[in-house]
């Protein structure tokens, strides 16, 4: 546990300035993005009045106002690529070990006990990434929102209340079991990246790309054939369906983790 | 005793690289396994460690299947690379209940390494140095060397040439591959040749020099020459 505990301190610590500036990135952008907002939605009040030689009010109803769910509209694209930052990193905390400047998976793989806790601490790195993410992007948002507000004048801003546009909300939704949900998901996610980039290194080339394939195919063929026994024998409940789906998903969980501990324990290759 | 038995390997759909290899390792001696490159020596070596797979074979450390008994130093660095001496070191503390900070201290003074130097920006003789720091500072009987000598001064070849004759090597065996077998002939107890995946010859030196009258090296070219 000490062993575990300590090895996930290391997971982070190796990657904690590109992750803070990573996060500090985004937020910095999303803020900008709703100052910029703010800004051009005025200075197009502003020159629509001495263009067309309206009242402010006049030239407002023209342009209309701004809302807090156009104004953050491109948060989504922010977010995807911190998706896309974390769905990279997932990858390379397993290759930095091979492909770095040392070659620190002999130490790894060396340690004394089981190479579980290897698995374990990099999982763990990555889920604290993950959270941390996802409540920073929260955190990041109310902080916008109160900017939004201050710095909008009253007759320029549509009124709402923490108005998130339709795909941001289902990101952050403020239902703690859809918060779970997105979690495990992520965290699937991972454990499957982490599964394919262990079956590479263990079987290597021609043979360690098959493999990845052959799981591609394998949870993309079980998740659609789940999907569609269930709509068509039609003799299930939706509570029934749910209750399955997510039987499905540990199950699939479970078998990831399992089969990249044994991949660990006895087929993986410095 | 260090055994290996019957070490198989093949990579892919290649030649096997080890097609059956079996020696052993006496406590408190030197063995040096000694082949052309691409022979096996280091597959060997980390097969023994557990870091490449095999396809057949076993290795027992006096009667049991256990690594833990054997420390391991690889040609290459493998403490991450932001870390200095000093980070690695208290690592290597942390994680290994067998290390010996009074050794690695006192080796740490022979090489003249400074806690406070980055581990990557050591030139290429300090970092085999505090590779084999971080093998000798672990309590173990066995200890597995991966080319110590490729790419080192004569100076640093002769440092850690005296580490084999000190008394950091009391009651250890030694298993190393090396093809610079020159500066250490005189220190080896035993050498196995390896060719094509395959033990083609096994000596105890002093025997070798009795029954073929030839060093080391006489008989390495004879083995690959002929």
């Amino acid at each position: 546990m000490k062993q575990y505990l300590m090895l996930t301190n290391e997971e982070l610590k190796r990657s904690w300035k590109i992750i803070i500036s990573v996060i500090l990135a985004m937020a910095s952008i999303e803020i900008l993005i709703i100052v910029g907002r703010v800004i051009y939605h005025e200075r197009q009040v502003q020159e629509y009045m001495s263009y067309a030689k309206l009242s402010e009010t006049d030239a407002i109803d023209t342009i209309g106002k701004l809302s807090y769910e156009q104004a953050s509209s491109y948060f989504i694209y922010i977010i995807l690529i911190g998706v896309a930052l974390v769905l990279l990193y997932a990858v390379q905390i397993w290759y930095r070990d091979w492909l770095g400047e040392s070659k620190y998976i002999y130490r790894l793989l060396l340690l004394p006990g089981s190479r579980a806790k290897i698995f374990f601490a990099k999982w763990t790195a990555l889920a604290l990434v993950i959270v941390s993410f996802i409540g920073l992007q929260w955190a990041v948002i109310q902080l916008s929102y109160v900017i939004f507000n201050w710095m909008i004048k009253d007759d320029y801003r549509a009124k709402s209340s923490l108005g998130l546009s339709r795909s941001l909300k289902q990101l952050y939704t403020m239902n703690l079991v859809d918060v779970l949900v997105i979690v495990m998901l992520a965290l699937f996610i991972v454990s499957f990246l982490f599964m394919l980039v262990l079956l590479e290194r263990s079987y290597r080339k021609t043979k360690g790309l098959l493999f990845v394939v052959l799981e591609v195919i394998a949870i993309v063929v079980i998740m659609m054939g789940g999907v569609y026994i269930i709509e068509t024998l039609d003799i299930f409940l939706s509570q029934e369906i749910s209750a399955i789906m997510i039987a499905l998903f540990v199950l699939y969980f479970i078998y990831t983790i399992w089969k990249s501990l044994r991949l660990l324990k006895w087929k993986i290759s410095v | 005793m260090l055994e290996v038995h019957g070490l198989k390997k093949r990579y892919g759909r290649k030649k096997p690289i080890l097609e059956g290899v079996s020696f052993s390792v006496r406590p408190d001696s030197i063995t040096c396994l000694i082949g052309l490159n691409g022979e096996g020596k280091s597959t060997i070596l980390k097969a023994i460690m557990g870091l490449v797979p095999v396809d057949a074979g076993t290795v027992l450390v006096d009667g049991e299947v256990s690594r833990e008994k054997i420390a391991f130093v690889p040609d290459l660095q493998t403490m991450p690379g932001y870390m200095t001496i000093g980070d690695a070191l208290l690592y290597m503390s942390d994680y290994y209940p067998d290390w010996n900070p009074k050794v690695a201290e006192e080796l740490m003074g022979l090489f003249k390494l400074l806690t406070t130097d980055k581990i990557l920006e050591l030139s290429k003789g300090n970092q085999a140095k505090f590779s084999l720091v971080l093998g000798f500072a672990l309590d173990r009987p066995y200890l597995l060397l991966d080319e110590p000598f490729a790419g080192i001064d004569l100076f640093t070849k002769e440092q850690i040439a005296w580490i084999f004759s000190s008394h950091y090597m009391e009651g250890r065996g030694i298993l190393m591959t090396t093809h610079e077998i020159v500066e250490i002939e005189h220190l080896i107890d035993r050498v196995v040749f390896l060719q094509d995946g395959r033990i083609i010859d096994e000596h105890d030196t002093e025997e070798m020099r009795e029954v073929y009258g030839k060093s080391v090296q006489d008989r390495m070219r004879e083995v690959y020459q002929r």
